[in-house]
């Protein structure tokens, strides 16, 4: 189903959850796999300085140094690497998300694993700028789906089930939605359908009665039904449902219902301006908070082929 | 040993000589082989002879070394008054010297030179403006650095750049093929967000060609999608050159005259080939400097002009919000005490002050503005022109140049900094990191972004019909 995976790792033990899951996979799917590291450069200055991982320190990066920290990231996952003989250790001096979405392109990946984003441990200046948003920007713009593990028990799992979309009724969540049901009929799985009416975006009074909110339900079932079951043609194995409230809460608080193994959704777009948003995105939020991991799918480029599978 | 395998006379040519001396880690070698590099004297003084010419004579002739310009350099003021910093003084014990004994002077004094001419000196031209004989020791300390780079007393990371344009016409390795493939790349990856968006290549007689600085290809492409968003939205007929693209020129800063002429002729080949009507270049100072102000010259054009009028990106601005090519949503206008760095080279040395204003009354809600004291013609360099950002062994005398920006900055209450310049936009972050005063900083592209009107024919269909 996926032949080549992308693997962006820190190397530090906050990506180990992703590690398991990029490595899991590759095994899975005898797919290839690229162990790739980003050396982030401190900004548009005309430097050949990288902050180094390990130390917070300014470094040269010549090819000793690259080498290193390539023999570094061999170290750290050589048990993982025995077991997967189609693996590449790839490094790039860059930004992050720039450099993820360059070399995904080039390369022509299927599916790009990220660890979810850092909680205050990276080194601190360039949080904010850079590697903070490297999710957010990868999963925004990449051609190809990207997984995420933000929890480490996200990474427990043999497989995947038991497969939950949510969708926005976004243009993008299409892809996602195509996603969703080739990964469910290849697995022979269940999938479970899923939209939540945000009542956050409901300002005036009539529409947050009731009464509005049930109209909107209905609606969304209807849509739900329309847009998505009925192209499921045999696949029955489905179930399909829409709750109301904040969507990050109501996705999670779905797929923990439904022990999810894997979520799939589509960047919302209507997120668009991370500096409005303290709390980040949907999916940022579902990232961190899902128990599972979570697929983010934007377009129909690099969709695995049914019949591949 | 006169030549070194790293540090000699010779200019980088060839990638394979860019490599190995990229290889040289913080330029460890090629410094120590320049305790031994030999001074070709004769050819210094010829040299001198031939390209010293009445102005610069001139110059160093009627400084009556009254010290008006002292007070006027940054660097004087922020490393405690010394004598040694007093801009005439720097000029006339290196260059004047020079002269005066004819070009018979020695390693240790080349030097000598080296360190002033890059580290006690980023040519922002500001003493000209109070020296009561007009004499610009910026300029002098151009020239200067000419003669120390054709003896090799040049800094290792300014070999390096002058090299870049040397081998790929750009200041950093990025090819003909890579640019075209980043066009290609970014204006995929818009197609969500802004259908029908192009990064039309080599397209002929359009009414804009946009060229940019390499930095942006190499790592932040987003600044060359911004372009495009913005021109889009503005609704430009524009292009960028497949070759000529890059606008800056490192071998300014290095002192390589046979460089900066390459490179500059590169860009005018691109617009004699492409016909466009004009050309718009980047939020970049001294790329402005380079293929505009000074460019003419070294590529010999007898009018001083390059082939089509060439504008500074702050003008293109201007101009769109003027004509309301590009509309701002005044509800989005920054509401937050911000200031404005003045670049020397396209405010003090070109005279966009006040076009950069004109932009500001549009993006800035009244009241929010909080200029430095000085600014305009009259404010001070960021604390890195000039190629002092990027010059590893004079690290520390940068980051103390730093403080006269910071100081300034402080002084406004400013919580963000609109810096349309690389050079300026490095030493912001650069002072963030090294001092965290706490400020933002940002070129104009994204903050345009921000609060820019998109026509609703624009928008992605989805998202025009499901606003609410």
């Amino acid at each position: 189903m996926f032949d080549k995976i992308l693997f962006a790792t820190s190397g530090s033990p906050e990506c180990d959850s992703a590690a398991r899951v990029a490595f899991d996979m590759a095994r899975q799917y005898g797919a290839e796999l690229i162990l790739f590291h980003v050396l982030g450069i401190p900004g548009k200055g005309d430097s050949n300085m990288v902050i180094d991982t390990r130390t917070g320190e300014a470094v040269d990066a010549d090819a000793e140094y690259l080498e290193g920290v390539a023999e570094e990231l061999r170290t750290t996952y050589d048990k993982q690497l025995a077991g997967c003989p189609n693996a590449s250790v790839e490094i790039a001096v860059g930004v992050p998300s720039r450099e993820i979405l360059r070399i995904a392109r080039a390369k022509d990946v299927d599916m790009i694993v990220l660890c979810a984003p850092g909680q205050g441990s990276e080194a601190g200046f360039y949080k904010r700028g850079v590697i903070g948003s490297t999710h957010r920007k990868v999963a925004k713009s990449a051609k190809c789906p990207v997984l995420t593990v933000g929890r480490p028990s996200a990474s427990f799992w043999g497989g995947f089930s038991n497969i939950v979309f949510a969708t926005d009724f976004s243009k993008a969540s299409e892809s996602a939605f195509q996603f969703a049901v080739t990964v469910a009929k290849a697995v022979d799985g269940e999938l479970h359908l899923f939209n939540c009416v945000d009542l956050n975006r409901l300002q005036s009074a009539i529409a947050l009665t009731q009464d509005g909110i049930e109209t909107r339900l209905a609606e969304a079932r209807r849509r739900l039904h329309h847009e998505y079951a009925v192209k499921l043609g045999d696949f029955k194995r489905y179930t399909s449902e829409v709750w109301e409230g904040t969507p990050y809460v109501e996705i999670v608080k779905f797929a923990r219902e439904k022990q999810a193994d894997l979520i799939v959704l589509a960047h919302h777009s209507r997120d668009v301006d991370p500096d409005e948003k303290p709390f980040g995105s949907t999916l940022e939020q579902v990232i961190v908070r899902a128990s599972c991991p979570v697929i983010s799918v934007n377009r129909p480029d690099k969709l695995p082929q049914a019949a591949e599978a | 040993m006169p030549e070194g395998i790293y540090c000699n006379k010779r200019p980088v040519n060839t990638e394979e000589d860019l490599k190995a001396l990229l290889s040289d880690t913080r330029g460890t070698k090629y410094y120590e082989e320049m305790l031994s590099l030999e001074v070709d004297r004769e050819k210094l003084w010829s040299s001198i002879q031939k390209t010293c010419k009445s102005r610069m004579r001139t110059w160093l002739d009627v400084c009556a070394r009254c010290g008006l310009c002292a007070d006027s350099c940054f660097l004087y003021l922020v490393n405690d008054r010394v004598p040694t910093q007093v801009p005439s003084y720097k000029i006339h014990s290196t260059l004047g010297e020079i002269i005066r004994r004819k070009g018979d002077v020695d390693n240790a004094f080349m030097r000598h030179c080296m360190e002033v001419a890059w580290s006690q000196c980023t040519c922002c031209n500001r003493c000209a403006m109070f020296c009561p004989h007009g004499i610009d020791i910026g300029i002098m300390m151009g020239y200067l650095r000419g003669l120390l780079y054709s003896q090799g007393f040049v800094p290792w990371e300014l070999k390096i750049g002058a090299g870049m344009h040397r081998v790929y016409r750009a200041q950093m390795d990025v090819t003909t093929e890579d640019w075209v493939e980043t066009c290609e790349w970014m204006a995929e990856e818009q197609q969500d967000d802004w259908p029908g968006l192009e990064i039309p290549v080599d397209k002929e007689g359009a009414d804009i060609m946009y060229t940019c600085n390499a930095r942006e290809p190499k790592h932040y492409p987003e600044d060359l999608a911004e372009a495009a968003i913005l021109f889009h939205i503005a609704g430009e007929n524009w292009t960028v050159p497949s070759e000529g693209w890059e606008q800056t020129s490192l071998a300014m800063f290095a002192g390589d005259w046979e460089a900066c002429k390459l490179q500059v002729q590169n860009v005018y080949s691109a617009i004699e080939r492409l016909k466009p009507k004009r050309v718009i270049g980047t939020e970049c100072g001294h790329a402005h400097r380079a293929t505009v102000v000074e460019g003419p010259y070294w590529a010999g054009r007898p009018d001083g002009q390059p082939p089509a009028p060439y504008i500074h990106y702050v003008q293109w601005v201007a101009e769109a919000l003027r004509t309301g090519k590009l509309k701002i949503d005044p509800t989005k206008r920054i509401k937050v005490p911000v200031t404005y760095q003045d670049s020397c080279n396209y405010i003090r040395n070109w005279g966009l002050a006040e076009t950069a204003r004109e932009i500001l009354s549009y993006l800035v809600e009244p009241g929010y503005l909080r200029e430095m004291t000085p600014n305009k013609e009259y404010n001070y360099c960021c604390g890195g022109g000039g190629g002092f950002n990027g010059i590893g062994k004079f690290r520390p005398m940068r980051n103390k140049a730093l403080l006269t920006k910071r100081d300034q900055i402080l002084s406004t209450g400013a919580k963000l900094v609109i810096a349309p310049c690389h050079n300026c936009w490095d030493a912001i972050r650069d002072l963030e990191e090294e001092y965290k005063i706490g400020i933002d900083w940002s070129f104009l592209k994204p903050l345009l972004l921000k609060m820019v009107i998109v026509p609703d024919h624009l928008k992605p269909k989805e998202e025009a019909e499901d606003e609410e």
